[in-house]
């Protein structure tokens, strides 16, 4: 028996310590293993943030070659970690179960070399039966089914995120426009009306009625002029204001800029060069025709954020401080004489009138794009069938919902501002479309050059040619110039000087006058003043009243093709050079 | 206004329209250039999935593995050939099938198809559920003794097992039950797989996972070690059918060759607890016993109702699993906050078009349907627990040793406990070949 | 003793029954499955339609690297030589210092075809299902590059864990003989 036992236990022995250096080796490998990276985060290696970091100094300083050099290096050190920590983990993926066959493997044999033969139990020593154990097994199952019932009744207190009353109110609720299907951070309109949000102001009226403009200043003197701030870049883009800030734009060939200023002082906080954005070109579909024409957009802002377009086709939204939130191209955009339109937003959607030439196989290629504003993603894009086009679309309650009106030839379009449908279409325009259209007496006021000048009653739906048009006239038509409108009286000008006053409900023409020089600018109205600036620099002030009175011509010493501004009690008027902020010596 | 001179940037224009396609809704912005130099498109490669006909393999191989345990378990008696079986299954199934599919995850299948009416059960998923079950009917727990590649690896790794005490092994053997209801009620009311999620082992076949199922599963098998096969016991779902099935087979395992002299040799071979004992002196029955079997009858409905009413409260927890009404809740809370940052979960939802009023109605009406599911699912806890009680209160008199046939996996560890088994073994006995049903 | 064998005898019956009924029943049940229709395998794949390169298949996938790969439709792409999926959307350069570029592993790989066009491939042993590429190609490109599970490296789990963990629910079992939704059409134009 002896040797037998000998052989036994010392193959138990080598058994043993086998398996203790298989499991050395094991853990070894784990410990390895665990060293270098769990698996999730073993991808993780190359979101480097070391790398992240430089990028971003290297946006800021484009031409530091330095800085280039140590991102190529620490690229470099991240790959080379990456694939390094990969093929460690999947050399250990096979060492270790290996280690643990062999350590399972040298177990089981010294547990059957050093086995017993079982004995019989000796009298006495057998094992109780089942029954002294009952009560204590049907006393455990009902403590497990207790446990698990607490468990239940503590998951039941995890209420979800849903306010369920809230919830069934809503969907109780019949109209679907009145579901918020984005981040809704769009202010009152009583704060629109205070500030200048977009091109023309609140809903791009142009009108501010309690507020006094000024009426006498001086350039040349400085007197009535609270300050006047060189601009770096040209552009026919006019200002807009929201509190103590004024947002600018300006634009060459190859550079585009978006300017923030303090109003109140005239500093210019920032600067915002947006730079060459993917898919972006310097390249236009037409060449540009005036050097001011590649910042003819203007921006619009929504308290938070300022969104900029440029006629190349890169809308930009930037916050308050000026860091950029999004950006994208839109590519080349068929345009005859530069991309002008400026953006609208409309709730959580940033509205662009994208219309563009026939492309060279006749094809029609005009759209209406609604972005998400606080993405820039595409929301929604609707085919138009019209041509090219420099008006801005306007935002107006039609029997209690808002429709986005649009002008162009030979379509003006009425679309559901919240879901982008088609409402209704009226083919009543036929030359190139420059002005915007207005709202008064509940009528849409459109017209184009030489042609046709048109209230439309936007309540219709489908076509309504035959059946929607409230008045029209063929003379005095506006073309360049958007009109504006008190609520009752309609001003119509024309890139000639000719100056007409129309009454907003009848068509009824009152008066007309021919001013001095040509324009560009469209006129605004403050309180009952009517502003309206020449392309060569004279601002023609006149009541906007039933008959023609003039009340001002006031010099502005410089070229002006940008429509003014007017917020907290000042005017605001971009010149060829300059940025006037102007409050008046009355 | 003057009009532009198209004629002279004709040139350019074509050039531009050579460049740049407009930016249209469709992706085409720049479309394919007409190659001057001949270049061809490359073909894209499409590496197919696994062939059809390799499923009807593992389908084939499962009917062998599962025949062949019957015949070494019930027939050859030999817990060598069960064990190197095991060793086949677990490389086979495991680790060169990586674990994917097995039956205990087939559950999850067969759910979905019955609630999801656009998902249909493939053949060979429902060969693979129904196979195992067929052959439990007929041999008991073939399939977990040495097919189940879980079954296998918490088998190789059993060295010193442990006796656990016999209230702890009945209060815990409700788990498995329990788990079966909530991973069927999940699939059917969130469409998750939850077995498959919370698998310990499935890590191990395929070399890499989810850290958390893979320490998880490594602190199993070391407990494993010493208290054997923790996942079939207590927690796998799977096996808890195949408990009722094999409580009712044709043939079934046992401990010795021939009837039980009461030698009280094997009564410490199985580590799963699973061999039940003579019932001895002490009486059955009696009128404490009756009493007690009587107030546990009436408790079942009691228990049952308790748990529909309280179920409803598992709706809740049903909801935070269901990725529609997760993303609803994602949705609301921003909707609610103004969010300014967008989750990538309700972007996606915007881009694709979703509306948001929808979404919400859906949400309302999945929370409400959860509440019945939860419902459903509390009013199985209660039968199975009610049922576990009722079961425990009852006695059946025995003469010998058997295997108790809900709890053992036919792993035949017990055989060479048996002086008979051995006997024939060495030749001292002649073989017996009837194949008692050992009841 | 008689009456222990009765009872015994009783069980058995009641055993057999239930027995029997399980059989049928399972039986049945099989069957009905089976004769629902021609009921092929499911593989997992990605839907590029829905799919929001988020960047989760690299992380999410059971295996390490992801079976899920950058895939591109060779006659969708522009082959830009300023491909926003090659290079990095703000560009300092376009020339191929690590500062331009916007794959992490190099496994996005350019070759020149003609003035002014590259041929862009991907080396799918590098590729970790980031997603980089693709997001770059959909927001400013074609969207040639687009993410897909390649299934010479899926394990065909049962439930996929980047289905799971997909925003954009764009993970879904398609049938096997189909198992590819490539862009552009399964075929090169002529």
């Amino acid at each position: 028996m002896a040797p037998r036992a000998d052989t036994a236990g010392t193959a138990r022995t080598t058994a043993l310590r086998t398996a203790a250096a298989g499991m050395a080796t094991a853990l070894v490998v784990l410990a390895v293993m665990t060293a270098v990276g769990l698996r999730s985060s073993v991808s993780a290696t190359l979101d480097s943030r070391e790398l992240a970091g430089l990028k971003a100094a290297l946006r800021n300083d484009p031409a530091n070659e330095t800085l280039k050099q140590r991102i190529r290096e620490v690229d470099l050190e991240v790959r080379r970690k990456y694939f390094e920590r990969q093929r460690l983990l999947n050399s250990g993926r096979y060492v270790l179960p290996a280690a643990l066959v062999l350590v399972l493997a040298c177990l089981h044999v010294a547990a059957y070399s050093g086995g017993k033969i079982p004995q019989p139990l000796k009298a006495g020593e057998r094992r109780e039966t089942e029954a002294p154990g009952r009560s204590a097994s049907l006393r455990s199952v009902g403590v497990v089914a207790l446990v698990l019932a607490g468990v239940v009744v503590f998951a039941g207190t995890l209420t979800g995120g849903i306010d369920e009353t809230a919830l069934r109110r809503l969907c109780a609720e019949k109209n679907t426009a009145k579901v918020r299907s984005g981040p809704v951070a769009y202010p009152a309109d009583t704060e629109n009306r205070k500030n200048w949000p977009r091109f023309r102001g609140a809903d791009g009226a142009g009108y501010v009625p309690e507020a006094t403009g000024p009426s006498a200043w001086d350039v040349a003197t400085g007197k009535g002029v609270i300050w006047k701030e060189v601009l770096p870049m040209k552009g026919a883009s006019s200002p807009v204001i929201w509190g103590g800030r004024l947002f600018l734009t300006g634009a060459d060939k190859e550079n585009r800029e978006v300017y923030c200023y303090e109003s109140v002082s005239g500093e210019l906080l920032w600067t915002h060069k947006v730079g060459r954005l993917p898919g972006g070109s310097d390249s236009f579909y037409a060449e540009l025709w005036n050097d001011e024409t590649y910042a003819a957009s203007t921006p619009a802002t929504d308290g938070t954020r300022v969104y900029a377009a440029f006629a190349n086709g890169d809308l930009v939204c930037l916050d308050f401080n000026g860091s950029r939130q999004w950006a994208r191209s839109l590519g080349v955009i068929r345009n005859s004489y530069g991309f002008s339109t400026s953006p609208v937003l409309y709730r959580n959607l940033l509205y662009l009138q994208l219309d563009q030439a026939r492309t060279e196989d006749g094809r029609t290629v005009s759209r209406l794009l609604a972005v998400d504003k606080t993405t820039g993603k595409d929301i929604r894009s609707v085919n138009r069938p019209v041509l090219d086009s420099w008006s801005t679309p306007l935002v107006m309650a039609v029997n209690g919902s808002d429709q986005l009106i649009t002008t162009s030839s030979p379509w003006i379009i009425g679309y559901d501002a919240a879901t982008t449908e088609e409402i209704w279409r009226i083919d009543r325009l036929d030359t190139e479309v420059v002005a915007s259209p207005v709202a008064a007496a509940g009528r849409v006021i459109a017209g184009c050059s030489e042609y046709e000048l048109v209230a439309v009653d936007p309540s219709g739906s489908g076509e309504v040619s035959k059946t929607h048009v409230t008045w029209f006239a063929e003379e005095d038509v506006p073309d360049v110039l958007t009109p504006v409108t008190d609520g009752r009286l309609l001003f119509v000008a024309d890139a000639h000087g000719m100056l007409s006053c129309y009454e907003a409900a009848t068509g009824k023409r009152l008066w007309n006058q021919k001013l001095e020089g040509s324009f560009w600018a469209s006129p605004i109205i403050i309180g009952g003043r009517l502003y309206l600036f020449s392309k060569d620099g004279k601002c023609h002030i006149v009541e906007a009243a039933d008959s023609y009175r003039p009340v001002a011509l006031i010099d502005m010493g410089e070229k002006i093709s940008a429509t003014p501004a007017f917020a907290g009690g000042r005017l605001f008027v971009r010149g060829r050079r300059h940025l006037f902020c102007i409050c008046g010596d009355d | 206004m003057q009009r532009l001179n198209k004629t002279c940037c004709a040139g350019l224009v074509a050039v531009l329209a050579m460049l740049y396609a407009l930016p249209a809704e469709s992706l085409e912005r720049f479309p394919p250039p007409d190659f001057e130099s001949g270049f061809v498109f490359p073909e894209v490669t499409k590496p197919g999935p696994r062939p059809q006909l390799l499923e009807y393999l593992d389908v084939s191989v499962l009917i062998g593995a599962l025949s062949l345990a019957a015949y070494l378990g019930i027939r050859k008696r030999s817990r060598t050939g069960l064990a190197v079986l095991g060793v086949f299954s677990l490389a086979y199934f495991g680790l060169w099938r990586r674990g994917c599919i097995c039956p205990v995850g087939a559950i999850q299948n067969v759910a979905l198809s019955l609630s999801d009416g656009g998902y249909v059960l493939p053949l060979s998923v429902a060969a693979f559920f129904f196979l195992p079950l067929f052959f439990a009917l007929l041999f008991g727990r073939v399939f977990c003794s040495s097919v189940c590649p879980l079954g296998a690896i918490q088998d190789v790794v059993v060295l010193k097992p442990l006796r656990l005490p016999m209230w702890l092994e009945h209060s815990l053997g409700v788990l498995p039950y329990l788990y079966l209801g909530t991973a069927v009620v999940v699939t059917m009311a969130t469409g998750r797989f939850m077995i498959c999620r919370l698998d310990p082992y499935v890590g191990f076949f395929r070399l890499s996972g989810r850290l958390a199922m893979l320490i998880t599963g490594g602190i199993l098998l070391v407990a494993g070690v010493f208290v054997g096969r923790i996942y079939c016991r207590f927690i796998c779902p799977y096996g808890a059918i195949l408990r009722i099935f094999s409580i009712v087979s044709k043939w079934h395992v046992r401990i010795g060759p021939r009837d039980c002299v009461a030698c009280t040799l094997c009564e410490d071979a199985c580590p799963y607890n699973a061999i039940l004992k003579p019932s001895g002196e002490s009486a059955p029955g009696g009128i404490a016993g009756r009493a007690l079997l009587a107030r546990l009858i009436i408790l079942l409905p009691l228990l049952m109702l308790a748990g529909y009413i309280h179920g409803k409260r598992l709706g809740p927890v049903l909801s935070k699993m269901h990725p529609r009404v997760r993303l609803a809740e994602q949705l609301w809370v921003e909707e609610e906050r103004n969010a300014r940052v967008r989750s990538d979960q309700t972007l996606a939802f915007i881009e694709q078009g979703g509306v948001p009023k929808e979404l919400f109605g859906e949400a309302l009406l999945l929370k409400s349907k959860n509440e019945s599911w939860g419902r459903l699912l509390g009013l199985w806890a209660g039968a199975v627990t009610g049922l576990k009680l009722i079961s425990l209160s009852l006695r059946r008199r025995r003469e010998g040793y058997t295997p108790d046939r809900a709890k053992c996996v036919s792993c035949g560890r017990c055989f060479s406990s048996c002086p008979q088994h051995r006997a024939e073994r060495r030749g001292l006995l002649p073989v017996e070949r009837s194949v008692p049903d050992g009841s | 003793m008689p009456d222990d064998e009765r009872r015994l005898t009783r069980r058995e019956l009641l055993h057999s029954a239930v027995r029997g009924a399980a059989l049928v029943g399972a039986g049945a049940a099989l069957g009905v499955f089976s004769g629902r229709g021609s009921a092929g395998e499911y593989v997992w794949q990605i839907d590029p339609d829905k799919c929001m390169q988020c960047g989760r298949c690299a992380t999410e996938c059971v295996l390490s690297p992801s079976a899920v790969k950058c895939v591109h439709a060779f006659a969708m792409c522009g082959y830009c030589e300023f491909c926003t999926g090659y290079f990095e959307p703000e560009l300092n350069g376009l020339n191929t210092g690590a500062e331009n570029l916007l794959c992490p592993t190099g496994a996005l790989q350019r070759s020149f075809v003609e003035d002014p066009y590259y041929k862009y491939v991907i080396d799918e042993d590098l590729c970790m299902g980031c997603a980089r590429c693709a997001k770059g190609c959909r927001m400013f490109g074609n969207g040639s590059l687009f993410m897909q599970i390649r299934h010479d490296r899926c394990l065909n789990c049962n439930q996929c864990s980047i289905a799971a963990a997909c925003p954009a629910g764009a993970v879904m079992r398609v049938p096997a003989d189909s198992p590819y939704m490539l862009r552009g059409g399964d075929a090169a134009p002529e």
